[in-house]
């Protein structure tokens, strides 16, 4: 299970790493709205396999890409 | 002389066919067009900009082309306009914002290129959700753009004016961008034909970037074969866009001429119908049969579970376009519409390592689907919105949690798309209880848009939906 994102740990992100000061609350309207994207993702990414990578994708596009009907 | 109307009335491929035997001039054309904006656009507000003059000199100059003969493309002198994204050298692109309005570009883009070179002109910029970050057709800058259907109605987004402006007559098609939902939402709101494109089959070169793993550009219209002729004149390869690769542009038009006896069309058994309203539902299930009656076979399809695709997507998504934005977050947070603002900042805090995975988990996404649904069937066919096109009002922000109940409403059954990156198609196929119009979705192999297209064309043969025009 992902670790929960705190209101805290948005602000101090917002204005320490990102120079983009966030106002107490959106900075708890975000921290939840975080909080989900990462655990969802966290989850999901128990799916991969050790050589996935991002240009995987395109891989798969490219090989599976439709051929003209013939009929 | 052909009445204005009538003019107006004529779908793209039949304009551009009427110019081209000089059965009616392009000048004659544009003012018809012209003229209806002025009549209407102020209950609609379509466009961000009209470029009248510029256009009608435009449609002088291919009238004079001709008359000596010249005929420059298979759009020869057929007025369009396009979402206000798509740049053009020395003129500002507003990308519906306050931060761009006067911002001058300095490349065209490899889709209005194509476009110019098949003899189009651009008669305008349309409305749009402020950085194409918006699935309703909300925007604090330019005003909202409303629903030709019921004015008090949403568009959908982010490509509302290219919906609203087809539909309305003003112009015979419009070049929107689909990162999540963004043509398809608006031509099944609007009621008009709207194609996301494969990921890398149209090149993105020269638009405004929303998402860059998932952006795409796409034609609406008001018939499939006017949106296959669009498609026919942008696709293929660009060494601008590295992400268009060099896969032949196959012959549309012979495709939808070939049929669709044999086909085979699946009909999801999961996730597509979950939220789904009954006279949504009951709509769609008519026009499958409307396409068996056309030789398809229809058959159930069980799809992977979706739901992580569309929050995969997500993640990619907001921290793609707070990539794009973040310096301006930084400088002008006071130019950004709050709604737009609240949409992309969450990107600026999901970790790195979380984005990543997002993306290294595609492709082996898409071939589990792939092998669930396209070993299966030829073509999926599901709802584009699940229930009946919300009031702007009832889409307003009223807070983070109903904002983003209204953007799930809008984008659920088509985000998981976006993030497979596989090609779908918006078919306008009847109206809801409140009057509003219904689309079903075509989804398609990679790069198997003709299919899509045939399908559509068969439906469209045996139905008159497309037909349908609101009273302005």
């Amino acid at each position: 299970m992902a670790p929960k994102v705190s209101v805290e740990l948005i602000e101090r992100q917002a204005s320490e790493l990102q120079d983009i000061p966030v106002s107490r609350e959106r900075g708890a309207e975000l921290a939840l709205e975080v909080d989900n994207f990462n655990r969802d993702v966290f989850e999901a990414a128990r799916d991969r396999d050790f050589n996935d990578e991002p240009t995987g994708f395109l891989k798969v596009l490219l090989s599976r890409r439709h051929h003209e009907r013939t009929t | 002389m052909i009445e204005a109307d009538e003019i107006t009335g004529m779908t793209l491929c039949d304009v551009a066919e009427a110019i081209r035997s000089r059965r009616i001039s392009s000048t004659e054309v544009v003012e018809a067009c012209l003229d209806r904006i002025e009549a209407f656009d102020s209950k609609i507000n379509s466009f961000i900009l009209v470029e009248r003059e510029d256009v009608l000199r435009a449609a002088e100059s291919a009238d004079d082309d001709l008359a000596r003969g010249v005929v420059r493309g298979p759009l020869h002198g057929v007025p369009l306009a396009h979402k206000d994204l798509y740049y053009r050298k020395g003129r500002v692109s507003t990308c519906g914002s306050k931060i761009m309005r006067d911002y001058v570009q300095n490349v065209t883009s490899s889709v209005l290129a194509r476009l110019e070179a098949a003899g189009a002109l651009y008669l305008g910029g349309l409305h749009m959700s402020e950085f194409a970050a918006g699935a309703t057709g909300h925007n604090e800058h330019y005003g909202n753009c409303h629903n030709p259907w019921n004015t008090a109605h949403i568009t959908g987004g982010s490509s509302s004016g290219s919906g609203a402006a087809v539909v309305s007559r003003f112009v015979f098609g419009a070049m929107g961008t689909d990162t999540g939902g963004s043509v398809r939402d608006p031509a099944s709101a609007c009621g008009v034909v709207g194609l996301r494109p494969t990921y890398g089959r149209i090149s993105r070169f020269g638009t405004l970037p929303r998402s860059w793993s998932h952006d795409t550009m796409g034609p609406l219209t008001r018939t499939v074969r006017d949106c296959a002729l669009m498609t026919s004149t942008i696709a293929g390869e660009d060494p601008n866009d590295p992400t268009c690769p060099d896969i032949p542009v196959p012959d549309y038009a012979a495709a939808m001429d070939a049929g669709i006896r044999g086909l085979k069309i699946g009909v999801p058994t999961n996730y597509f119908y979950d939220d789904v309203s009954e006279d949504i539902s009951e709509t769609l299930a008519e026009s499958l049969k409307v396409i068996e009656r056309q030789g398809a076979r229809i058959m159930e399809v069980r799809s992977p579970d979706l739901v992580p695709h569309n929050r995969l997507m997500e993640t990619i998504s907001k921290c793609e376009c707070v990539t794009v934005h973040a310096e301006w977050m930084r400088k002008r947070p006071q130019d950004y519409g709050k709604q737009v603002y609240n949409r992309i900042d969450a990107g600026l805090h999901i970790p790195a390592t979380r984005y990543l995975e997002a993306l290294s988990l595609r492709g082996r996404y898409l071939a589990e689907f792939m092998d669930a649904v396209f070993e299966e069937v030829d073509v999926l066919h599901t709802p584009v919105i699940p229930k009946s096109v919300p009031t702007i009002e009832e889409a307003s922000y009223h807070g983070n949690e109903a904002f983003q109940q209204i953007s799930a409403l809008m984008t659920n059954l088509t985000r998981p798309i976006s993030y497979l990156g596989l090609p779908a198609l918006s078919v306008p196929c009847g109206f809801s209880k409140n009057g509003l119009p219904i689309g079903f979705q075509l989804v398609g192999r990679p790069f198997g848009e003709a299919d899509l297209f045939a399908v559509a064309d068969a439906y469209q043969n045996a139905t008159d939906w497309h037909t349908a025009s609101p009273d302005l």
